[in-house]
C-alpha cells in the first residue's frame, strides 16, 4: 500500500475521532445542564450508534483497499509468470516478441530481472537483447527518473529492474542512486553498476565509470553495516570481480570497503584472486582488513609463496579474530609449515583460536588428523589437549561416543551400556 | 530428471533447457513434494538441487537421491568450501554456480548422469524409462568435452 492511501486512511480515522471527541464533549455538556436525563441519554445511544457506523465505515474502506491491493498484486504475478515462460523460451532460441504493451511493461521487465538473476551466458545475453529491442529498458529508465504520478517504491522498483537487466544504459542513474538518502534506492546503484561491469566484454569507459560509482558511494553513503552487500554486489561483478577489487584496494577507502573488495575476492577465482589478495597482504594490512584478507585466502585455499610469511605472522596478532582467520588460511599453505604453526596456536589464550587451529588440523587432510590425534594424546598444553579431544569426538560421530559400538569398550563400558539397555 | 528450486525462474529455465534437448522434465519448489514424488516412483536418472530451499537445506538431501541411483547436480550461489565438501561427502557428482549457464549445465547434467550410469554398471542401451531420450548424444558430449 504507498503512502498516499495510508495517508487517507489516517485522515479519514481522525476525522472520525475528531467528530466522536466533539460529540462526547456535546454531551457532557448536556448531562451537566439541568434537565431531562432521558434525553440526554437519547442522545448518548444515537451518537454511539454514529461511531460504531462511522468506525464500520473505515473498516470497510480499509479492507476493500487491502483486496484491491492483492487482486491487483495477484493480476500482477499472473503477468510475471507469462513473461517468465516467454522469455524462458527466448532464452531456448525463440524469435524475440516484438512489442510489449504498455500495461504489461512492468510484468515483462521484472520477469526479465528475475531470469537474469540466476542466468549467465548466450542464453542471457538473448534476452539481454530482446529486453532492450522491446523498449523495456528505456520504459524502466523513464519510470526511476519520473517525478510525477509514481511513488518512491515504484521508482527504486524500476532501478532494481535495471541493476538486474544490467544496462549499460542505466549507469548515469546507478550513478546518481548511490548518492541517495534512501538505502533501498543505493543497493540498487551500487548493484547495478557491478551488474553493468559483469555484462560488459572490455573494461574500458564501463570500467571507469563504475569504479567512478563506487569512489562516490565510498565517499557519500557507504558505512561499514554495507559490507556483507558490498561484498555480494562486488562478487556480481563476474569476471571482472578480481580487476574491480584490485582497483578498489589501491585506493584509500574505509576498512570495510577493502574487508568487502577481500569478500569478493574470497569468492572469485583463485589464482588472480589469490595474487590480488597477496599484493593486499604485503601492503601491510591490519584489523578488519587483514582479518579479510586471510580470510578469502582460506576460502580461496591456497596461500602463494609471497603471502607464506604474512600469514604466519598473523597467527600472533593481538586480534583474536585476526589469529582465528590466520589458522583456517594455513590449511592452504605447505603442511610442513601449516602443521606446526597450527599444534602451536592450538594452545592459544583464546577458545575461539584453539578451536579454529583445531578445525584446521582436521582439515590438512590425514597428517592433520594424525596431528589431532597426538595432540590429544600429548599436546604440552591441557587446554589444547581438550580442545584436540573434543573434536575428535566430534569428528568421529555419534558411534564413536557409544561404548558398546567400540572394539575397545572395556569390561566395565560394556557392562554399564548393557546395564543401561536393560 | 527433476529440478528442485523454489525459483520458478530457474525452474522454467530449466525445464525448458532440458525439454529441448530431450529431457523429461519434473520440476519441485520444495523437498517435501520432491520426497512424495520419490516414494510414489522410480529416481530419476539426473537431480538438478538447490541448496536453500523453503523447507530445508538440499545438500542434507543429496544423499537421499545419489543412494537411489540419481546423479545429483548441486546448484546454488552459496557455494563456499564448506559447501562443496558437503555436497561431494553426500554424494554429489557435480556444483554449478549460480547464475547458470543454460548450456554449460545441460553438458555438465548429461555427462553426471552418464557417469552415474556407468557407475552403476548399466550400458547405455539399457536405459530405464526415466532416463533421458536424448536426441543427438554425440553431439552434447562434445559441447561437454569442449566446456569441461
Amino acid at each position: 500500500m504507498n503512502e498516499l492511501k495510508i495517508a487517507a486512511i489516517f485522515g479519514l480515522i481522525l476525522a472520525a475521532a475528531s467528530a466522536i471527541a466533539v460529540t462526547m464533549g456535546a454531551l457532557l455538556l448536556q448531562f451537566l445542564a439541568p434537565g431531562d436525563q432521558a434525553v440526554a441519554w437519547r442522545s448518548v445511544v444515537v451518537a454511539l450508534g454514529g461511531v460504531g457506523v462511522a468506525l464500520s465505515l473505515i473498516c470497510l474502506l480499509h479492507v476493500a483497499l487491502v483486496f484491491a491491493g492483492l487482486i491487483t498484486s495477484s493480476a500482477e504475478t499472473r503477468r510475471v509468470q507469462a513473461w517468465l515462460g516467454r522469455w524462458a523460451a527466448v532464452a531456448g532460441g525463440d524469435p524475440l516478441p516484438v512489442a510489449v504493451s504498455p500495461g504489461e511493461q512492468r510484468a515483462a521487465s521484472q520477469a526479465a530481472a528475475l531470469i537474469l538473476q540466476d542466468m549467465s551466458g548466450e542464453a542471457a545475453a538473448r534476452i539481454r537483447n530482446a529486453v532492450q529491442a522491446c523498449g523495456l529498458i528505456a520504459a524502466d529508465m523513464a519510470r526511476a527518473e519520473s517525478r510525477r504520478g509514481l511513488g518512491q517504491g515504484e521508482r527504486v522498483a524500476a532501478l532494481e529492474r535495471l541493476a538486474w537487466l544490467a544496462a549499460p544504459a542505466a549507469l548515469p542513474l546507478f550513478k546518481r542512486a548511490v548518492l541517495s538518502a534512501n538505502p533501498r534506492t543505493v543497493r540498487a546503484g551500487v548493484l547495478g553498476a557491478s551488474r553493468t561491469l559483469a555484462g560488459a566484454n572490455e573494461l574500458g569507459e564501463t570500467g571507469i565509470q563504475v569504479l567512478a560509482c563506487l569512489q562516490a558511494y565510498a565517499d557519500a553513503t557507504f558505512t561499514a553495516g554495507h559490507r556483507p552487500f558490498l561484498s555480494a554486489a562486488l562478487a556480481g561483478a563476474g569476471k571482472h570481480t578480481v580487476w574491480l577489487c584490485a582497483e578498489l584496494l589501491t585506493r584509500s577507502l574505509p576498512d570495510a570497503m577493502w574487508a568487502a573488495a577481500l569478500d569478493a575476492l574470497g569468492t572469485s577465482h583463485p589464482e588472480s584472486a589469490a595474487q590480488t589478495v597477496t599484493a593486499a597482504l604485503k601492503g601491510g594490512l591490519e584489523g578488519e582488513t587483514l582479518a579479510a584478507a586471510l580470510r578469502a585466502l582460506a576460502q580461496l585455499g591456497t596461500v602463494p609463496s609471497e603471502a607464506l610469511e604474512a600469514v604466519r605472522a598473523a597467527r600472533l596478532d593481538r586480534h583474536d579474530g585476526v589469529r582465528v582467520q590466520a589458522a583456517h588460511a594455513l590449511v592452504g599453505a605447505p603442511q610442513t609449515v601449516a602443521l606446526g604453526d597450527l599444534w602451536e596456536l592450538m594452545a592459544d589464550r583464546t577458545f575461539d583460536v584453539r578451536f579454529a587451529a583445531a578445525k584446521a588440523l582436521a582439515a590438512c587432510g590425514a597428517a592433520g588428523a594424525h596431528e589431532l590425534r597426538r595432540a590429544a594424546a600429548s599436546h604440552p598444553d591441557p587446554f589444547a589437549r581438550d580442545m584436540a579431544a573434543m573434536l575428535q569426538r566430534d569428528l568421529d560421530g555419534p558411534a564413536a561416543a557409544r561404548p558398546e559400538d567400540s572394539r575397545e569398550a572395556t569390561g566395565l563400558t560394556a557392562l554399564t551400556a548393557a546395564t543401561a539397555r536393560a | 530428471m527433476w529440478v528442485v528450486d523454489d525459483s520458478e525462474a530457474v525452474r522454467l529455465l530449466v525445464a525448458q533447457t532440458f525439454e529441448r534437448a530431450g529431457w523429461r522434465v519434473e520440476t519441485f519448489e520444495d523437498l517435501a513434494s520432491t520426497h512424495a514424488a520419490l516414494a510414489q516412483q522410480p529416481a530419476p536418472a539426473a537431480v538438478v538441487l538447490d541448496i536453500q530451499l523453503p523447507d530445508g537445506c538440499g545438500l542434507d538431501n543429496v544423499s537421499v537421491f545419489a543412494e537411489a541411483g540419481s546423479a545429483v547436480v548441486v546448484v546454488s550461489n552459496l557455494v563456499g568450501a564448506e559447501q562443496v565438501e558437503r555436497a561431494f561427502a553426500q554424494g554429489a557428482v557435480d556444483i554449478v554456480l549460480k547464475p547458470v549457464d543454460m548450456r554449460i549445465l545441460l553438458a555438465r547434467v548429461e555427462r553426471s548422469a552418464h557417469w552415474v550410469r556407468l557407475a552403476a554398471g548399466q550400458g547405455a542401451e539399457q536405459r530405464s524409462v526415466h532416463a533421458p531420450e536424448r536426441h543427438s548424444p554425440p553431439a552434447l558430449d562434445a559441447v561437454a568435452d569442449a566446456l569441461l
